[in-house]
């Protein structure tokens, strides 16, 4: 029996081997590089026009200009200029679902596109298999220094994500910070019923019963919501409707992996997180919460009629959902303020995963060093040399949308800070307008507009000038404690069970925020999350942060 | 023979069309919403303040599916491949069914190709099997990477089969006794009174081909060759995902909500405008006066 088992288990390896083979059966053809030492610099052009094929994530709505294609348009005829190469989609499918989708099937049917986006796990899957090429030295020589300098703005946390034995496998796009979220606030509702704006949690509750007893917008009693929130209380970073702002003043971070007392534990189990939630459910019975948000289906619904008076957002809710809440009553007057534990204006918050998707070159193909070629090109290139190459310059003014082969995207970690910098330079005089970038220069537009008529502003120029300049400024002037995760993948366990851990969370977050289960069945919660799975994906994930 | 109306019978007039018009409007309302929203103003939309009449009426959705040649580009790829779609399908159901209609007698191995047809039906080779079978025929990006993999629907063989069963030997035993050979007997005898299933299945045909849009995702490459419902579930977008500024920019100047009620509103047209019209076949009598027992 015994033998039997071993001779399974070997024949089992075999079969893994020459499949695994298979896969990667190009592998003879080294991936080194055919180009000159010319060519492999970051913006040396090449002879020969080179032609490599894509996966391309297309965005929801097509908004390309007249005649423009995804393979023919402002962005690959520049690449075409600058370094005369010609993007081929292998296939299209929108970004999300219909994209990993397609990327799913070329690599179970082997046909893998020369560059394309995957995610975490794919990337893990490509690297097992021995599919992809090695980018450790094209890396070296072909990323231009200011990509290099993004990348390490991170403090090697985003390429740390790409490497696997010390070989970097694929360039991953970054996202940058984008906290704190800010509490936005009607303004003029304060204004009307006298009240200060709100510093601490409780100066938060002390405003939201008198929105919730005065209805100062005359919505009709009963008709006021105090705070607009989602269905998944809290742990989705930088996004509208979360309460993660209340949950940090506990310092609870739901969803997250952190270390606390030398231990990682799961946010969301945490007795802090306990206490988050009591809070938000004392707000619930006293009706200061919308007491629909359990079957709410678009929460911008009651910001935008005027039925709310405040929500948890980032920066940019000026311009989402906002700026529809201005077109539908001017005199809507939102304004962003930070929520603190003790009112000094200084808060906690969770740092994000500085990689969203990972860019990976087939293996064989013949010129990997394409792929930072093309990341430097569109990441330093056009927006700092090139920034007034007109037919991008057109396309971005047009609100266009869809047009880069690749949508690699680099940023410095304080980006958005940095953006108000930019804007606020610009706008005392001490920044040359014609120096911003092209996306910070259509803002200026905004803002000027706004300065110019403040009283009675488009609104664009309002939620130009309310995301960039006024919510800007508290972004960048917020002193942060940043508690960074210390887990972002996904381990071995979770594939099977994390689907219904989650579900189980979300539904009991949102049962004890409503008052269908008592704060006191957190425990029970805490057993059932921990004997479903939940200790032993710890286990692995403790596993997993020992081996990086 | 008159009736006297009775208070009974007015009462259970007033009572059946009471509860058939509660009916009516639980199915019609939320069309009409619909279709009211897709004319509405998009912030009216967005507050949630559209009701059964749209609010300062406007076409700005309609614009944006209509102005770009990929929204007909789409549609004619899908009106061709219903008409092609449908018509294999039927072709390929009827002379499926009509064999298998018969016994073992007159047709020995009936009974393997009933097996296979139903171990087929309940165990698929999945998704990506079948990927690889359309990759390797290279139908990929064609017309036919939609029609072929479904072009014999079971389900409608086995309908059409019981169809045919049901109708009486002694018909086809005339026939033989004329001197009609099995060709013309489907044709000329079986098809024009199984007009009623055929109407069936023809109807199944055409909403499924119109309906799908998986198919048009997974084997077509290039979004030109998506058909319309691949292009309208594209333009789906799941707001709360979005985290990039850039993103939202363009989404903010088209509400989500009035373009998703104007592609619905467009994707059902053709349907509601082919239903009438197989719709009488439902109704008439199945083999009425054809033989004398």
């Amino acid at each position: 029996m015994k033998k039997f088992l071993t001779l399974f288990a070997a024949v089992l390896m075999l079969l893994s081997v020459l499949s695994g083979c298979k896969m990667g059966s190009n592998q003879s053809s080294n991936s080194k590089s055919v180009a000159s030492p010319q060519e492999l610099k970051p913006f040396g052009k090449y002879k020969k026009t080179v032609t490599y094929t894509i996966g391309k994530a297309t965005p929801g709505i097509p908004k390309l200009p007249k005649g423009q294609t995804y393979e023919d348009n402002a962005y690959t005829k520049y690449l075409k200029d600058t370094l005369n190469i010609q993007s081929k989609d292998k296939f299209e499918a929108q970004t999300g679902d219909p994209y990993d989708q397609k990327v799913s099937m070329a690599v179970a049917s082997g046909d893998l596109p020369d560059i394309m986006a995957v995610n975490a796990d794919t990337l893990r899957q490509l690297v097992a298999n021995d599919s992809i090429a090695d980018l450790t030295d094209v890396y070296k020589s072909s990323a231009s220094d200011f990509i290099k300098a993004k990348y390490n703005s991170y403090n090697g946390r985003a390429l740390k994500a790409a490497t696997f034995d010390g070989k970097l496998m694929a360039l991953p796009s970054t996202q940058n910070a984008n906290i704190p979220t800010m509490l936005w606030i009607r303004q003029d509702w304060l204004d009307k019923l006298g009240l200060k704006a709100p510093k601490t949690v409780d100066d938060m509750e002390k405003v939201l019963t008198a929105f919730v007893k005065k209805d100062p917008g005359n919505n009709g009693k009963g008709n006021t919501v105090g705070l607009a929130l989602s269905k998944s209380v809290g742990g989705n970073y930088g996004s509208l409707f979360v309460a993660d702002n209340i949950f940090a003043t506990y310092n609870s971070f739901p969803r997250q992996w952190i270390k606390q007392n030398g231990k990682v534990v799961y946010g969301s189990t945490t007795n802090e997180t306990k206490q988050g939630l009591s809070k938000l459910a004392d707000w619930y019975k006293k009706g200061l919460i919308d007491p629909q948000m359990a079957v709410r289906d678009s929460i911008e619904s009651l910001i935008i009629s005027g039925q709310a008076g405040a929500f948890f957002g980032p920066w940019w809710s000026g311009d989402y959902p906002l700026n529809s809440a201005i077109k539908k009553n001017p005199k809507a007057n939102w304004k962003p303020y930070i929520i603190s534990k003790n009112g000094d204006g200084k808060i906690t918050a969770y740092t994000q995963n500085p990689v969203s998707e990972f860019y990976v070159v087939r293996k064989g193909f013949k010129h990997p060093e394409l792929l930072p070629k093309i990341a430097s090109a569109i990441n330093d290139k056009l927006v700092r040399e090139d920034k007034n190459y007109k037919p991008v310059v057109d396309f971005v003014r047009g609100g266009y949308d869809g047009g880069k082969p690749l949508n690699v995207m680099i940023n410095f970690n304080d980006a958005t800070a940095q953006m108000y910098k930019d804007l606020k330079a610009t706008v005392d005089g001490k920044k040359d307008p014609k120096s911003l970038s092209l996306d910070d220069s259509t803002s200026y537009n905004n803002i000027e507009n706004y300065l110019k008529n403040p009283k009675n502003p488009d609104p664009n120029a309002w939620s130009g000038y309310t995301s960039r300049i006024v919510a800007g400024k508290l972004m960048a002037n917020t002193p942060i404690k940043e508690v960074n995760p210390v887990f972002f993948d996904q381990t071995k366990s979770m594939k099977l069970k994390w689907a219904n851990l989650v579900k189980l969370e979300d539904e009991t977050f949102l049962k004890i925020v409503t008052g269908q289960k008592s704060v006191n069945d957190f425990g029970t919660f805490v057993k059932q999350w921990k004997s479903t799975g939940g200790t032993q994906i710890t286990q692995e994930v403790v596993q997993a942060i020992k081996e990086k | 023979m008159i009736k006297s109306k009775t208070f009974g019978s007015y009462l259970s007039d007033i009572i059946i069309w009471t509860v058939l018009l509660l009916l009516t409007a639980l199915c019609f309302l939320p069309l009409m919403n619909m279709v009211s929203v897709s004319f509405s103003d998009s912030t009216a939309a967005q507050a949630n303040q559209v009701g059964l009449l749209p609010v300062n009426v406007n076409f700005n959705s309609y614009r944006l599916l209509l102005e770009d040649a990929q929204f007909w580009r789409s549609f004619m790829i899908s009106v061709e491949r219903v008409v092609l779609g449908t018509a294999l399908n039927l072709l390929l159901t009827v002379l499926m069914a009509y064999p298998l209609s018969k016994n073992t007698k007159q047709f020995g191995a009936r009974n393997i190709y009933m097996n296979v047809m139903i171990f087929a039906m309940l165990f698929s080779g999945g998704m990506i099997p079948l990927f690889i079978v359309v990759k390797s025929l290279g139908l990929m990006d064609t017309i036919w990477s939609l029609i072929l993999p479904g072009a014999v629907p079971i389900f409608n063989v086995i309908l059409l089969m019981n169809f045919f069963k049901s109708i009486p030997d002694s018909l086809e035993e005339a026939a033989i006794m004329d001197g009609a050979s099995k060709l013309k007997i489907l044709f000329k005898i079986y098809l024009p009174i199984s007009l009623p299933a055929l109407a069936t299945i023809g109807l199944f045909s055409i909403v499924g081909h119109w309906n799908d849009y998986f198919s048009g995702l997974l084997y077509m490459n290039s979004s030109a060759n998506f058909p319309l419902q691949t292009y309208i579930q594209q333009l789906n977008v799941d707001v709360t995902k979005i985290t990039d500024p850039s993103q939202l920019k363009a989404i903010a100047s088209v509400s989500n909500k009035t373009l998703n009620a104007a592609k619905i509103v467009v994707s059902i047209i053709p349907v509601l405008l082919i239903y009438p019209f197989l719709q009488k076949y439902f109704t008439s009598g199945l083999v009425i006066g054809s033989v004398k027992e």
